[in-house]
């Protein structure tokens, strides 16, 4: 073995070239026949719907990717993929939105992501031939860094002006609940979604309409009609039943292991 | 678009996903000059949130002087904002400190000024807001209840059988202290590790399709 490749590093190579092989694989297949979504999530048949009314009502819908930021720091939550995920779910539901005419405001706590939103969710309004009705405006810097101060700001958008619906998606703890509770009382309708253990129970509690975990990250292919968020959920799926399958095959050994005499796991 | 007759775009995927790729590497453990390379990489991020966070500021700026211009609802609190905006940058920067050479400049945002009063203002309104909770957690329970949501019943019911279990005479019962450990450490345990490896898969794809250029929530389509 090399100097200074140990087994951790080798597994954890193998392990992203094959997802990489199986990400092109499933990108190349949707890209071909499409594919379709399987399981049902009918927290986003809210957001959906609430989008379709918009347009009518003129009332917009408040998208957010969550209060985490990109990277890490000392003393602060982060949660980049979370946050990935949540910016796509926004400029895909910002899309949608453009396409049918509704109106919507977008709001973050990080001014990376800050910056990522305005250029996407211009280039929605752009691509759906609306350009006109899009505002600097409409993508709000509420705070850096510092999730309470991002809940207080996201009560104050509740109060500030009639909403249709706020879909909160990515990272969230705790604070969630200043929000959720707050647009619960307002009767706002609202979809939820964190893969954090904190504020899941929160968002249970508050709405119904509740991404729970990995499903944020399938969320985008359920809004978006194109291939590419079809394949990001075949590949989870795909990934998902190989560990399912790993974890039950590591139990059966681990059982019958000391009756055969065969040699134990090796801890990683 | 195919990525080759847009060379802007498959520049900037380019530059992501090697950038990506080698951090990831490093993380992995590669070591050697790749490990110095993902330090420099780094450090650039930080300099590019630096400036992202100057341009935020001139965005929220500008946006509550528009605000306050136009006379819009709540218009005083944008003052306020930027008042406190303009105090903290001034006194974040100029406020002059004693030091063993004369009057010294505040070297970072944990000199006094800034702590003083995020010690003075800040704290203790972070603190009632989460003391607020207790209460939001109360009404959204009853919420959920009176929806009847199976989850919200089942979150509730476990919250209140795990307040109750512990106050200190219903844990000196015998086998209630035990029974507790046994749940968390085996069925609380297991459906967070559940939901953590469900996490990681979700983050893992959408990580990598972002460094292969795949997703590109960075890039102007």
């Amino acid at each position: 073995m090399l100097p200074g490749v140990n087994t951790v590093t080798l597994l954890t190579l193998l392990v992203i070239l094959v997802t990489i092989g199986l990400i092109w694989l499933h990108h190349a297949r949707a890209l071909q026949r499409g594919i379709q979504p399987q399981r049902p999530l009918p927290a986003l048949d809210a957001l959906r719907a609430a989008l379709g009314r918009a347009a009518e009502t003129g009332q917009a819908v408040h998208l957010s990717p969550g209060a985490s930021v990109l990277g890490a720091g000392s003393g602060v939550r982060s949660a980049s993929t979370e946050l990935v995920a949540g910016l796509l779910l926004a400029e895909q539901a910002a899309s949608q939105a453009a396409r049918n005419g509704a109106p919507i405001l977008v709001s973050s706590s990080d001014v990376v992501a800050h910056l990522a939103l305005r250029g996407g969710v211009r280039q929605a309004f752009h691509e759906a031939g609306q350009v006109q009705d899009f505002t600097p405006a409409q993508v709000q810097l509420l705070a850096h860094h510092d999730e309470l101060a991002y809940a207080t700001g996201v009560t104050t958008l509740y109060g500030r002006q009639p909403l249709e619906a706020s879909a909160m998606l990515g990272g969230f703890g705790q604070e969630f609940l200043l929000v959720g509770e707050d647009g619960a009382q307002r009767e706002i309708p609202q979809v939820a979604g964190t893969t954090s253990t904190t504020g899941l129970p929160l968002m249970l509690l508050t709405t119904p309409a509740t991404l729970i975990g990995e499903e944020i990250y399938a969320s985008e292919a359920y809004l978006a009609p194109s291939g590419p968020a079809q394949a990001r959920l075949l590949t989870q799926d795909v990934l998902r039943t190989a560990v399912i399958a790993l974890l039950i095959g590591g139990l059966l050994y681990s059982l019958i292991q000391p009756y055969l005499g065969l040699p134990p796991l090796p801890e990683l | 678009m195919s990525l080759f007759r847009d060379p802007k775009r498959l520049l900037a995927i380019l530059i992501a996903g090697v950038a990506g790729l080698i951090v990831l590497l490093d993380f992995a453990g590669a070591g050697g000059p790749l490990a110095t390379l993902a330090a420099v990489l780094v450090d650039w991020a930080a300099v590019i949130t630096a400036v992202g966070l100057l341009l935020g500021v001139l965005s929220v700026t500008g946006s509550h002087v528009q605000r306050v211009r136009e006379r819009n609802a709540d218009w005083p609190y944008s003052l306020i904002l930027i008042a406190g905006l303009l105090v903290m940058i001034v006194a974040g920067i100029f406020f002059p400190l004693p030091g063993r050479a004369g009057i010294v400049l505040p070297r970072s945002l944990a000199e006094v000024p800034i702590r003083t009063v995020f010690r003075a203002l800040y704290e203790p309104v972070a603190g009632s807001l989460l003391a607020l909770l207790a209460f939001f957690s109360l009404s959204a329970a009853l919420r959920a209840l009176g929806r009847g949501s199976a989850e919200a019943i089942v979150i509730v019911s476990v919250a209140a059988l795990v307040l109750v279990a512990q106050l200190p005479p219903v844990t000196a019962l015998p086998g209630v202290g035990a029974t507790l450990q046994w749940f968390n450490d085996y069925v609380a345990l297991a459906g967070a590790r559940g939901l953590v490896i469900g996490s990681a898969i979700g983050a893992f794809v959408a990580g990598l399709r972002v460094l292969l250029g795949f997703d590109t929530p960075y890039l102007d389509r």
